[in-house]
């Protein structure tokens, strides 16, 4: 009896002893994919409309429908049979719900004069919540402003963001070129490459277009005739000036007619002061300019070419590209200083070029010559993730982000014969995959830069 | 004498008694407040040489990543140490990735001038290529990944085992991952919460899903029953041998999502 007493202590003791468990191993699974919403924007609900009425309608959902796809990363837009049976009124989302639908978008639609007026509901079917409610009238003349708009709300209603919809973009076409000279002009176009219109006329070579922060003002450079006096004897010679075109009232005013260079100039995020190369040194060198008082501060001093700045939002980091290393390569700096915290951050590459940051100055997008051809590529600010975006798809150049950061437009050239090339502004999502061609047959088109979106 | 070895004896039994049931209640207690004390973090360790321009887009890794074959039941059961073979890849400095022959250049052009002549440089129309997913990508995912654009087991920097038991869940284990990350997925609403998750998964011997666990929530239930059901659709996973089933039965292993 005692010894089955110490028997049953001395087990027990020793199951306790046993009872530490094995190393369990952690595994870390990663960033997981985007999983696409399905969404549905269905046909309108409409009243007593003309026929007029009726295909303005049409082409109103179809817009929106449009804009939609661009996000398709993000979106899925699904396909169904039944289409615009009393959905404003009866939005019915149990049967979205049992089919996956994550969004719903419903519209009823009734005359207003000659034109419409259109209401939308936005509902999120898991939670059966309408998240947005609204209405436009729309006539032939604002119909695609107007979509635009709904769109933007409808998405910033489900994403908590804004999006692409109101923007434009603007770039350069050698379309109006004669026979004999090469002219380039500046454009701008909604995002989607519709409503083009031609902005300048100065029957010369406009560059490197961009943007002010509040979209009031389009700085670009154009190549202007100046008067050059030399051993008595007056000539005319090319000069590169930088100009602002303002778009609510079309004055152009000179912001510097420097000698050489005055181009590549970029706005700072509070758009009063600017970065650009200047050259009247003798050598290509970024500075940053006051725009109020004029006042210049050279930014780099190195005895290299530095070209193309492109600044973070915060206005910390400025990329811009240097052969000072011997061949043309992506570098980083802190604009506050004078070639303050210089980095290099791209080592490979026959000819990197047009480093531009992301929104949020995580990313640069860039294009560099592999084999035949320019290709776009993503890095991070640190050097770091280098991916390729294009490939097998002309020769891909100037690629600049969205003020989202979704998206990439940049130009892709293909030669048609000897004589002959086409090079069009293309759009296409921060992952690579192609979106559309946003111009066709508009001349060679350059330097696309996007609008930024205002909240 | 009987009285007092009795007496004796009850005392002795009470003690190993109450220093057992004290030894039972610590273990519970510890077990509890160190919940992680006995937790391992398991990954490859990395080295990545970037050597050239990445010679595949994303959109072309993601259809191979898409195409790659996951593991069935009837694999060969996982657990036997085996030799992971490992390149040997000489350092290389990145400046001299891109320093070519001088010579080669006929002529010395202005940083300017080369870029302008960059940029009028013909090339051939060529229409956009499908992304290439068929088994000849997958074939050169090996080569792909000493082209810079992946990361690759590399050589061991940190986090080598050599304890066969451990190395031979780390190799299980990846095959978990790679089944389990093809359906992770998240909406928008849910990806910019940056949140994060552990799920301790219990597998059987043969690689079925006996259990699976929340071991640490991020807070978020829709975000935590994604983890749970990345898991799940990614079962059945490989046929672990049995001593890795012995020990993936009864102790499992955690996933944690992302990190």
């Amino acid at each position: 009896m005692t010894k089955f007493f110490i028997l049953l202590t001395v087990l027990f003791s020793l199951s306790v002893v046993a009872q530490t468990e094995s190393t369990v191993p952690v595994f870390a699974v990663g960033e997981a994919e985007l999983e696409k919403d399905k969404f549905v924007i269905d046909d309108p609900e409409m009243t007593s409309l003309s026929g007029a009425q009726k295909s303005l309608s049409l082409e109103l959902i179809d817009t929106l429908r449009n804009d939609f796809v661009f996000y398709k990363h993000k979106f899925n837009t699904v396909d169904y049979s039944e289409k615009g049976k009393n959905s404003y009124s009866n939005p019915a989302l149990e049967k979205w719900q049992s089919g996956g639908v994550n969004y719903f978008i419903a519209s009823q639609i009734s005359g207003s004069g000659s034109g419409i007026e259109a209401k939308f509901k936005a509902y999120s079917v898991n939670t059966k919540k309408e998240v947005f409610t609204g209405s436009i009238k729309v006539d032939s003349g604002n119909l695609r402003q107007r979509a635009h708009q709904i769109a933007d709300s409808i998405y910033r209603s489900i994403t908590g963001k804004p999006s692409i919809f109101n923007s434009k973009i603007v770039f350069v076409s050698d379309r109006s070129s004669t026979k004999k000279e090469t002219m380039k002009e500046l454009y701008i176009m909604d995002f989607d490459g519709r409503r083009v219109e031609r902005l300048t006329n100065f029957n010369s070579m406009v560059i490197s277009p961009s943007v002010a922060p509040d979209n009031s003002k389009i700085m670009f450079s154009v190549i202007a005739p100046h008067r050059e006096v030399s051993k008595n004897k007056v000539r005319t010679i090319k000069n590169i000036d930088l100009k602002t075109f303002d778009l609510s009232t079309k004055k152009i005013s000179t912001i510097s007619d420097r000698p050489g260079i005055n181009s590549g100039a970029i706005f700072s995020a509070r758009g009063n002061v600017i970065y650009l190369t200047l050259s009247y040194t003798g050598n290509a060198d970024i500075y940053e300019m006051n725009l109020g008082t004029g006042a210049l501060r050279k930014v780099t001093t190195h005895y290299g070419d530095d070209v193309d700045p492109s600044i973070n939002r915060e206005g910390t980091l400025m990329t811009f590209l240097s052969n000072r290393a011997g061949r043309a390569h992506i570098y980083t700096m802190d604009p506050n200083g004078t070639e303050k915290g210089v980095e290099r951050i791209s080592f490979v590459g026959q000819f990197n070029a047009t480093p531009r940051f992301s929104p949020d100055g995580k990313e640069i997008v860039f294009t560099s010559w592999v084999d035949n051809g320019f290709d776009l590529y993503r890095i991070d600010s640190a050097g770091k993730n280098l991916v390729r975006l294009s490939k097998d798809f002309g020769s891909n150049e100037e690629p600049v982000f969205s003020p989202d950061g979704e998206f990439i437009v940049f130009t892709s050239k293909r030669v048609i014969s000897r004589k002959k090339a086409v090079q069009d502004v293309y759009i296409m999502n921060r992952e690579g995959e192609i979106i559309g061609q946003l111009t066709q047959d508009f001349g060679r088109c350059f330097s696309p830069q996007w609008t930024n979106v205002l909240k | 004498m009987d009285s007092d070895f009795n007496r004796n004896f009850l005392i002795s039994l009470g003690m190993h008694a109450l220093v057992a049931a004290l030894a039972f209640l610590g273990g519970k207690v510890i077990s509890t407040v160190f919940k992680d004390s006995n937790v391992e973090i398991i990954q490859s360790a990395v080295r990545v040489d970037v050597v050239g321009m990445p010679k595949f887009t994303v959109q072309e890794l993601k259809a191979i990543q898409k195409e790659a074959p996951r593991p069935k039941e009837a694999e060969v059961a996982i657990g036997k140490k085996e030799e992971t073979k490992i390149e040997t890849e000489d350092v290389i400095k990145k400046d001299d990735l891109v320093i070519q022959e001088a010579a080669k250049q006929k002529k010395k052009a202005s940083f300017l001038n080369l870029l302008n002549e960059a940029s009028n440089k013909k090339v051939e129309a060529k229409e956009q290529k499908k992304g290439k997913a068929d088994g000849k990508d997958n074939k050169n995912l090996e080569a792909l990944v000493l082209e810079g654009n992946r990361l690759s087991n590399g050589t061991a920097i940190v986090g080598e085992y050599s304890d066969q038991s451990n190395s031979a869940i780390a190799v299980y284990g990846q095959t978990v991952l790679d089944n389990t990350r093809i359906h992770w997925r998240l909406p928008q609403y849910l990806r910019d919460l940056k949140l994060a998750c552990q799920i301790r998964v219990y597998i059987s011997a043969t690689g079925a899903i006996l259990k699976a666990d929340l071991h640490k929530s991020s807070g978020n239930s829709d975000y935590d029953k994604k983890a749970e059901d990345a898991v799940r659709a990614a079962a059945p996973f490989a046929k672990p041998d049995a001593e890795l089933a012995a020990r993936l039965s009864s102790s499992g292993l955690i996933l944690a999502f992302p990190l």
